[in-house]
């Protein structure tokens, strides 16, 4: 049996802050077609489940009612597949759970019990983190065989200490030796895949789609081919575009080309023109070495899907060198350097003092 | 601190130089070239050391001065500071790091770490940079020696053109500072703010919309419940209703399954008058015109009159009728012909009388004279024409019947006067020969004639009997009573074989019109009619009941298909459990109008929520396409949040720098100004310069005339560069505050008149009595 293990899709969040409105309406868009290709792969693969690990929407059942009934007519058409939906954090209310007439092969965990569905000797348990069943200890009412195949479904941050259900802490500890052969988690948008116990695993299968540049590098979901060996997981990378937050050290560069080169040289082969990218410069600069974002930016930003830049150098500055300048330029440095402000901003404000008196533009 | 002296292993172009110093006043005298500026650099470069700039461009100092003759790059001073005198020795590599650097006191001729490499620094408090700035003193702008000095006094000006930039500095960051933050809201910052509160009012905005959705939402349960109730309300009256209905239906459905039955039996009735056939309209239509052709025949029959008379004609009898016409009209003919065949033989004979006694008299009369055969055959022509004539007048009169006749022989007649005159002349004697044999002749042909003609006429007198016979005897067969006026009896004959040939046509189509009309009116059943005798009665009663019967048959079938709803309505009434018949007693004569006004009531209140349900629904859906945006908000939002902190962040930094300038201004202003102001007018008085003149915190000098304040540019040439020493030597006193150092003055007063100059040999010696001044020049006259 195959199974296709997914989460925090958040198909109806917005989007990266800085995108422009057609961006974001298209990201938004793609979004929803990786989806759709999540369940191509399914159906190439021979899936029969489909787990959502939470966090399927964001807003409430009557915002976004648009992509809700997309979702829902995807469901429908796709019979052949079985949807298993747990609700996470972001997921405001019960969008299906609401609805008269729900799909046959969408199934549902709550929040008041275990809840189980079987395939065969598979057997995939979950349960709602929710205000009702918080502070309890749902873990011990957790029971499952040894001679099953068991995946159980949760939403929450992974915690290694013991400690009852809090909320969205997944106590790990808790979880152990309880015969589960895939836990299949939901809410850390990044994959991760570790060890559980002596029996199975806990795996995060990320998202689909980065949203921000928090959300950087491949997202997906995990193939699960369950076979007489047990269970194999395999990442399956599935976004369209890709998220790269670059740091750029300009040290050692000494002119505006210097920047580009080293920003070229960092982003060559690793960026691909339909990703978006955030560079940061870092390093310790000159006063003469001129950093204009703007300028750099009109080299890449029409080679990638959206670049954005941001200049966190710092000046190379020694400040014994003008302990005896008796210049305003000096008397000006060591002003600053006496105030009572991070290194970071009298790097800035002498850069921008110096470049003040030398008539330079600020 | 003072220098004692130097030794240049290799600087520049000096090598092996040694040169000693004393407090105050040292001047050195010596040409173009000499090498004064190499030794100044040197004596620097001893100081502070070299800078090492792999990458710089300009020429700088280590590349410079290297040793034009090749060997160690470097030497060493001799200097006192404090009271001590110390050695410190320095040679230069390719790079800094190959520098050597060795401080001596000489005291103890021991290696003394009284002062590291940054000797200067340490000794005088300033760089290396303000050294330079200070130290050389030149006036020479000309020479290619002091440009490099006025080059390190210009960097002075440079950088004290910070100070000059200061105003320059400050205004740009304050304009960027309060386009940032502008009084008034108009700022970056405060724009930003504005828009970003704008759109989380907005966003507030969708946030109680949210609220108003869930309160709608509610609602809209509250409403469905009512909803149910009212459809419950309905439905109990509906129950009752239908109750009522059934009741009220069964007895309806005996009087129209009557209805029914009685539709059927006159159906029936209709249906077994017409039997198995039923006629059309066109049908009937054409029966009638047969049955109006019957009457018709009746008539025509009728009109022939007293038929009692008529024999039997048979198909030839118009011939035999025509025949015996053509027989009559032959016979006729004959008759004529027979006239004047007798005309003719008549007229023959007498011709033969005349032409006989003619000819004897002829025969006379030719034997005697020409005037004789003239007159002959006058008499000839006369007779010929008189009978001729004759022949006219009997064919007009009819006297004889034979005018033809007598025309032919008068003409023949004239013929046969007239071609014998014609050829009498030349023709006498054989004409008289030829006359008498033809006498002969025509004796015999009119004797001939004659009797032809005899016989001609006895022919046609045979033929015409025949003929008479004939047509009599036909006549006589066909007329009881012929009249005797043959034509006229053929007539009526005629007329009686057309009145016998009408009558059997009429007959026969008589016969079959009947046969048709009765055939077709066979097929129905007049049993039930008591009206209908002749055809014209049974073909209009065939009439009526069709209609009847399509009028019947329509109602029976509207009937029947009211009748079979009624019957599903009432089977699905009896279907229904709960629904059981009201009983009649419990029915009251306005409940029924009672339960449908309330079920008109409930109606109305179930549309008018189902209405509210749909509109607050519709409602729901336009708010949540608003609140739908509050993503863009938010998108937004966050967007204008991070702009706002750059902002916000550059005008924090933009105003400490601001500010900051301000107080180092202050500070250096403070720092230096004070003591470079007193300093200064010290200087000014030492030259005696008597104009009021201002020292500003750029360093340049103003002259306070008339009023006015006048710019160093407006000063003379020699004037502006003694205000210039006064400067530099008042920037000295303040910049060297722990340790004097000593001054370098590299011809300064090439510009200066004999006047000044003694004035400043006057003032240098002053100057010296508190610090140790190198003054160079290459003109006895200044020196």
């Amino acid at each position: 049996m195959k199974i296709i293990h997914c989460a925090d899709l958040h198909l109806d969040s917005k989007m990266e802050t800085n995108l422009n409105k057609e961006q974001a309406a298209e990201r938004k868009q793609e979004l929803f077609a990786t989806f759709l290709r999540m369940i191509d792969l399914a159906h190439e693969e021979g899936v029969g489940v489909i787990i959502i690990a939470g966090d399927l929407f964001d807003t409430a059942d009557y915002e976004q009612k648009r992509i809700k009934n997309r979702v829902l007519e995807t469901i429908e058409s796709n019979g052949d597949i079985d949807f298993i939906y747990l609700r996470g954090n972001h997921d405001k209310s019960d969008f299906f759970g609401s609805l008269e007439n729900k799909p046959d092969n969408l199934k549902l965990f709550d929040d008041d019990k275990w809840e189980a569905f079987r395939y065969g000797n598979v057997l995939i348990t979950g349960m709602v983190f929710s205000p009702k069943n918080k502070g309890t200890n749902i873990y011990d009412k957790l029971v499952l065989k040894e001679e099953d195949i068991n995946l159980v479904v949760l939403h929450g941050q992974e915690s290694h200490y013991k400690a009852k259900n809090d909320g969205e802490l997944i106590a790990i500890k808790d979880l152990q030796n309880k015969y589960i052969d895939y836990l299949a988690l939901g809410h850390i948008h990044e994959y991760k895949c570790e060890r559980l116990d002596n029996r199975g695993v806990y795996c995060y299968s990320g998202c689909l789609e980065g949203r921000g540049f928090d959300e950087c590098g491949e997202k997906g979901c995990v193939l699960l081919d369950i076979g007489e060996n047990g269970i194999e997981s395999r990442f399956v990378p599935l976004s369209k575009r890709i998220f790269h937050e670059v740091s750029v050290d300009i040290s050692e560069c000494t002119s505006e080309k210097d920047i580009r080169d080293a920003i070229e040289a960092k982003i060559h082969d690793v960026v691909k023109p339909k990703d978006l990218l955030k560079i940061v410069l870092v390093g310790e600069i000159g006063e003469e070495l001129n950093v204009d974002i703007a300028y750099q930016l009109q080299f890449i930003e029409d080679k990638y899907y959206f670049v954005k830049m941001y200049n966190h150098t710092k000046l190379k500055i020694d400040y014994m060198s003008y302990r005896n300048d008796i210049s305003l330029k000096g008397e000006f440095i060591r002003y600053i350097e006496k105030l009572d402000i991070s290194e970071e901003e009298k790097s800035k404000v002498i850069l921008t003092g110096i470049r003040a008196l030398a008539g330079r533009e600020i | 601190m003072y220098i004692k002296s130097c030794y240049i292993e290799n600087f520049g172009k000096l090598h092996e130089f040694n040169i000693e110093f004393k407090q105050g006043l040292n001047v050195i005298k010596e040409d173009n070239g000499w090498g004064k500026t190499t030794l100044m650099a040197f004596i620097k470069a001893m100081l502070y050391g070299m800078i090492y700039r792999p990458n710089a461009k300009e020429f700088y100092d280590r590349k410079k001065y290297e040793p034009w003759q090749g060997g160690r790059f470097g030497g060493y001073i001799i200097f006192e500071v404090d009271g001590t005198e110390y050695k410190v020795t320095r040679f230069f590599g390719k790079k800094d790091v190959q520098d050597e650097f060795e401080l001596v006191d000489m005291r103890t001729g021991k290696p003394s770490d009284a002062y590291s490499e940054k000797l200067g620094e340490e000794i005088f408090g300033i760089d290396m940079d303000s050294y330079e700035r200070s130290v050389y003193i030149s006036g020479d702008k000309r020479s290619s020696i002091t440009d490099s000095i006025n080059a390190k006094l210009n960097n002075l000006i440079e950088n004290a053109d910070d100070i000059g930039n200061f105003d320059n500095a400050y205004d740009s960051l304050d304009k960027v500072i309060k386009a940032l933050n502008k009084r008034g809201g108009a700022g970056e910052i405060q724009k930003k703010s504005e828009r970003i509160k704008e759109l989380e009012e907005a966003c507030n905005i969708c946030d109680s919309k949210s609220q108003q959705i869930e309160l709608y939402q509610n609602n809209i349960a509250e409403y469905l419940l009512k909803k149910q109730e009212y459809e419950t309300n309905i439905n109990a009256i509906d129950d009752r209703m239908a109750g009522i209905e059934l009741y009220n239906k069964q007895k309806q459905y005996t009087v129209l399954k009557n209805k029914v039955n009685e539709a059927k039996k006159d159906l029936e009735k209709l249906e077994k008058f017409f039997g198995k056939y039923m006629p059309d309209e066109d049908e009937i239509v054409s029966y009638n015109n047969i049955s109006s052709e019957v009457a018709a025949l009746n008539n025509s029959i009728q009109a022939l009159g007293n038929l009692n008379d008529i024999k039997e004609y048979n198909e030839d009898e118009e011939k035999a009728i025509e025949r015996s016409i053509g027989l009559y009209n032959e016979a006729s003919e004959l008759a004529i012909e027979i006239k004047s065949e007798l005309a003719a033989c008549e007229a023959v004979a007498k011709e033969y009388e005349a032409v006989k006694a003619k000819d004897e008299e002829s025969d006379n009369t030719l034997n005697s004279s020409k005037g004789h055969s003239s007159l002959l055959y006058t008499v000839l022509i006369v007779m010929a024409v008189g009978i001729a004539g004759f022949g006219v007048v009997d064919l007009i009169r009819s006297i004889t019947g034979f005018g033809v006749v007598f025309i032919f022989l008068g003409i023949l007649l004239a013929l046969a006067s007239i071609i014998p005159c014609l050829s009498a002349s030349n023709q006498k004697k054989t004409a008289i020969k030829s006359m008498q044999e033809g006498i002969i002749r025509r004796d015999e042909e009119y004797r001939n004639l004659i009797k032809e003609k005899e016989r001609c006429i006895s022919q046609l007198r045979d033929r015409k009997a025949a003929l008479e016979s004939e047509y009599n005897t036909y006549i006589n067969s066909k007329l009881d009573a012929p009249t005797g006026n043959v034509i006229k009896d053929l007539s009526q004959i005629r007329d009686n074989v057309m009145k016998y040939n009408n009558y059997h046509n009429y007959m026969g189509k008589l016969t079959h019109c009947e046969s048709r009309l009765n055939e077709f009116l066979a097929n129905y059943d007049y049993s039930g009619c008591n009206c209908c005798e002749s055809y014209y009665e049974k073909l209009q009663c065939i009439r009526d009941n069709l209609r009847d019967y399509r009028l019947v048959r329509n109602n029976y079938s509207k009937l029947k298909v009211e009748f079979d709803e009624y019957e599903n309505e009432i089977n699905t009434l009896r279907n229904r459990q709960d629904i059981l018949s009201v009983p009649e007693e419990k029915i009251g004569e306005t409940d029924i109008v009672t339960l449908q006004e309330k079920r008109r009531y409930w109606q109305h209140e179930l549309q008018k929520l189902t209405e509210y349900i749909s509109r607050t629904e519709k409602t729901i859906e336009d708010i949540s396409i608003e609140v739908d945006r509050k993503q863009e908000y938010e998108s937004e939002i966050g967007r204008l949040k991070e702009e706002l902190l750059i902002l916000e962040e550059k005008h924090r930094i933009y105003t400490i720098t601001r500010d900051s300038l301000a107080v180092a201004k202050e500070n250096l202003s403070t720092r230096y100004m004070a003591g470079m102001k007193a300093a200064f007018e010290k200087y000014v008085n030492i030259f005696e310069l008597t104009d009021k003149i201002k020292l500003g915190l750029d360093l340049n000098t103003r002259m306070e005339k008339n009023g006015k304040d006048w710019e160093s540019k407006y000063f003379s040439t020699g004037y502006g560069d003694l205000l210039d020493i006064c400067v530099r030597l008042a920037l000295v006193d303040a910049m060297f505050v722990d340790e004097q150092p000593f001054i370098v003055l590299d011809d300064p007063f090439v510009n200066f008149d004999d006047k000044k100059l003694n004035k400043v040999r006057e003032a240098i010696e002053v100057i010296a009595h508190d610090r140790q001044i190198i003054y160079t020049v290459c003109h006895e006259s200044r020196a």
